[in-house]
């Protein structure tokens, strides 16, 4: 993997260099880099804190950008982040407004699943895309994207020998484009080949195909329409299966007078197991009526109803209605109920027919400049009467945020979310609130200090406690250069299990040095 | 050196050095014949008032024409009265009030002025369909031509901009098990695709498809499947049945504890009973190791299993 990202740093050195010599325009560079030191000392169970799954002591190069802007205003940008050990980002992409473009991305971190870090997966994901326009009309878009698992312990292996073992998971897709445009009509063409290979278990290897077509147009009398069609086939590689999937999709929208709204949407989608010859279709259709009696005040109804069908048919019917009213400009009010109903009439499906429901009501307001608050209520329930399971989660969100002039802003979230599930044979209930809270100070031009404190809190079913703080400054020394520093420190106290505790201090010294003119 | 990275370098050398030639033998599709260059004059005029407005845009892609000469290299083909509009009185009599302000206008008339000349997908999403322009997000709400402070000309990094409205979802990105969107290993648009115009929240044909973009080996088809696992099929939903994707207290990113998770859909009485002493606190997924579907059983055993007591003392037959 490291000559791969050797590979790829290297081309892209080689593009620069090509793009600076070749350039006959004047050419603007500016850009900064940032070096610093991390220190992280931990204790405890690593696996629960997914925060520092891609921390390591020692020199990091947090970040070196380069941006390029040439007189014709063609561009490139290189920025390489978070290099260290087993992690790091690239991105590179060269730009000309109008006709070119082409972007590269690589990302690479680390997941661990044991306490020591001994096994683990390394995820690479690595992709290429640009377009180029031919006409004002007509654009081409291509895109390669690469994604790499590899895992990192022998029980994972297949070989025998564990010099030769195999650990790794690749999923490739490529796909060409063709788009068409013309006003505020617009028709997308695209195919698109993917496989996956797994050096774990073979069985997995598998390849398909993509075709997509999208058409989107205007019509006369305040009609929009949108239409689509999408053909995809999967296919594994070694037993014969394959599925195949065609999906058509509509959708219209009619203003008949500027007051009233009208959408309606209908969509088809047949999937087909070639093996078996089972094939399941799904029909959709709906429409939803929006009526804006005065400015501000909108009302919406709708209505969405679903055929599944695999031998018997399931049907599902969901019902709309949603309300916003910007009372005066400083507060406004939302509210939405949406309520769908599940028959199985047949019993085809193990949770027999269903009743979900979803509320949600919002308040904003901002009473004075400086103020923002947000007070939401949502509340979701299932029920599955036949199997006698019920699943609620309840929310309560309030927000609020603070600014004053240029020198302080503060925020601060407070989430309660009770959950409460019920089977045939027991409950599973959970309440947890979740307070995040960040300020910023800037105490003079020179320096700025920030502050930030998360909990997390779940009782009942669970007794876990989750802290998180963070500290920091960002000190000009000179024009271009700058210190930053930051604390953090993570807490983790499961209060059921005890073995599962995690805390950690990370410090963090950097030094960024700017460059460049714009 | 294995197969699939030389298999990629094939591709990675196509893809790069055959849009670099394109690169290079090009120029910008915007000239004086196309009809489409701005107001040069009028521009200047705009300047001559508002002074550092030129030197503001000259770092971002609205970068000002302010001579023909430049118009030639192929500079942006927007002015200031491309989207500033209804310039007639404020050039008699200037003043803040009596001329259009694209941050200020309602959400249908930004996008109209916008999409006049962006017209991706993500730009083109219908005003009355999409469900941040119904709730009145609207192209300036992310982006500012005048004052961006990250890349594509947004307001802020892409997620924190999501988060600043998505408040519940900032809580559970720190929650014991969530997908690593605060590390910024992963965007919220790497799954929320903006740039897919009048279709379903997540993406084209399926939510599934966004989560076998990364997590591919759960994909299948399966010769045995988990009617759960596929949104084809007469159960409903797919991955997100069981899985939270934003963040769960459970490991794994599930809703609830596995044991517990299964029960709601699976009342199976024998388990309770054959399965009690040693066995009574085993997880399902100890023996349906191939919970997402599998290739060998139709209880999504896992092939280990054969060898073991389960099958060998008479209990289970294969």
């Amino acid at each position: 993997m490291k000559k791969f990202c050797l590979y790829v740093l290297v081309i892209i050195l080689i593009l620069i260099q090509s793009v600076l010599s070749s350039a006959q325009d004047k050419l603007n560079l500016s850009g900064q880099t940032t070096l610093g030191y991390t220190f992280i000392d931990d204790n405890g169970k690593k696996t629960t804190t997914e925060e520092v799954f891609n921390i390591y002591s020692g020199l990091i190069l947090e970040n070196l950008s380069l941006q390029g802007l040439f007189r014709g205003n063609s561009t490139f940008e290189l920025n390489l982040s978070s290099i260290n050990k087993d992690n790091r980002t690239l991105f590179f992409s060269l730009k000309k407004p109008g006709r070119f473009s082409i972007n590269s991305r690589c990302n690479q971190s680390r997941f661990l699943y044991d306490e020591n870090g001994d096994f683990k997966s390394i995820r690479t994901i690595s992709s290429v895309w640009g377009d180029y326009q031919i006409t004002p009309f007509l654009k081409l878009k291509a895109d390669y994207y690469h994604h790499l698992k590899k895992y990192d312990n022998k029980d994972y292996s297949v070989s025998q020998d564990e010099e030769e073992e195999e650990n790794k998971q690749f999923f490739q897709s490529g796909g060409l484009g063709i788009q068409l445009k013309s006003g505020k009509r617009y028709l997308d063409l695209e195919y698109r080949l993917r496989s996956f290979d797994s050096e774990i278990k073979n069985l997995f290897n598998r390849e398909g195909s993509r075709i997509k077509v999208v058409l989107n147009t205007p019509l006369p009398q305040n009609v929009y329409l949108s239409l689509s069609y999408l053909h995809d086939k999967n296919k594994l590689k070694k037993p014969d299966l394959n599925l195949t999937t065609d999906l058509y999709q509509g959708t219209a929208f009619y203003h008949p007078v500027k007051k009233v709204n009208l959408s309606a949407k209908f969509s088809f989608q047949r999937t087909e197991d070639r093996a078996t010859s089972v094939i399941s279709d799904i029909i959709r259709g709906g429409g939803e009526v929006g009526y804006k009696f005065y400015p501000g005040y909108d009302v919406n109804l709708g209505y969405q109803y679903e055929r599944r069908k695999e031998n018997e048919a399931v049907g599902i019917n969901s019902y709309l209605a949603g309300l916003y009213f910007q009372l005066i400009p400083e507060l406004s009010l939302k509210a939405r109920y949406l309520f769908q109903k599940g028959k199985d009439p047949k019993d085809v499906t193990l949770t027999g027919p269903w009743d979900n429901e979803k509320v949600l009501v919002e308040v904003k307001s901002r009473p004075v400049k400086e103020i923002n608050f947000k007070l939401r209520y949502e509340d979701k329930t299932r029920k599955n009467p036949d199997i006698s399971t019920s699943t609620s989660d309840r929310g309560y969100v309030s927000f609020v945020s603070f600014s004053w002039r240029s020198w302080l802003e503060a925020q601060l979230n407070y989430y309660l979310l009770k959950v409460d599930c019920k089977n045939t044979v027991g409950n599973f209930r959970v309440n947890n609130y979740t307070l995040t809270s960040l300020a910023t100070v800037k105490p003079w031009t020179r320096l700025t200090l920030s502050c930030g404190w998360n909990r997390i809190d779940l009782r009942k079913d669970l007794d876990i406690r989750k802290d998180g703080v963070v500290v920091g400054f960002d000190y000009s020394l000179r024009k271009d250069y700058s210190l930053q520093g930051k604390y953090e420190q993570y807490s983790y106290d499961d209060y059921i299990l005890y073995s599962n505790f995690y805390g950690a201090n990370v410090y963090r010294l950097s030094l960024t040095k700017r460059f460049g003119g714009i | 050196m294995n197969r699939e990275h030389k298999q990629v370098f094939r591709i990675l050398r196509l893809a790069v050095i055959f849009p670099l030639l394109l690169f290079f033998a090009s120029k910008p599709i915007w000239s004086e014949k196309t009809g489409l260059s701005p107001d040069v004059e009028l521009t200047s005029t705009c300047v001559g008032c508002h002074e550092g407005v030129d030197t503001l845009l000259a770092k971002t892609p609205h970068r000002l024409i302010l001579s023909s000469d430049e118009r030639r290299m192929g500079n942006s083909p927007a002015g200031c009265t491309d989207c500033h509009l209804n310039t007639e009185k404020h050039l008699e009599e200037p003043g803040i009030g009596n001329i259009t302000n694209p941050s200020k206008v309602t959400s249908l008339e930004n996008y109209e002025i916008c999409t006049s000349c962006h017209s991706d997908p993500h730009s083109q999403d219908n005003p009355v369909s999409d469900v941040h322009s119904r709730n009145n997000v609207d192209c300036s709400t992310c982006h500012s031509v005048h004052h961006p402070k990250e890349k594509c000309l947004l307001l802020s990094s892409p997620n924190d901009l999501c988060l600043s409205c998505h408040q519940e979802l900032s809580g559970k990105f720190f929650l014991v098990s969530h997908h690593p969107v605060t590390q910024k290993t992963i965007l919220c648009i790497d799954c929320h695709k903006l740039s897919e115009p009048l279709e379903e929240p997540l993406s084209s044909s399926n939510i599934n498809s966004e989560c076998f973009s990364c997590h591919a080996e759960y994909q299948g088809p399966f010769p045995y499947e988990h009617g759960a696992v596929n949104d084809y099929t007469v159960e409903k939903e797919g991955c997100i049945y069981c899985h939270d994707p934003h963040g769960s207290p459970n490991p794994r990113l599930l809703k609830q504890p596995v044991g517990a998770l299964c029960l709601n859909c699976h009342f199976v009485p024998k388990h309770q009973t054959a399965h009690g002493g040693i066995w009574a606190k085993k997880d399902c997924l100890e023996c349906h190791v191939d919970i997402h579907g599998s290739y060998t059983d139709k209880n999504l055993f896992g092939e280990d299993l054969f060898g073991g007591s389960c099958f060998v003392y008479g209990c289970h037959v294969r």
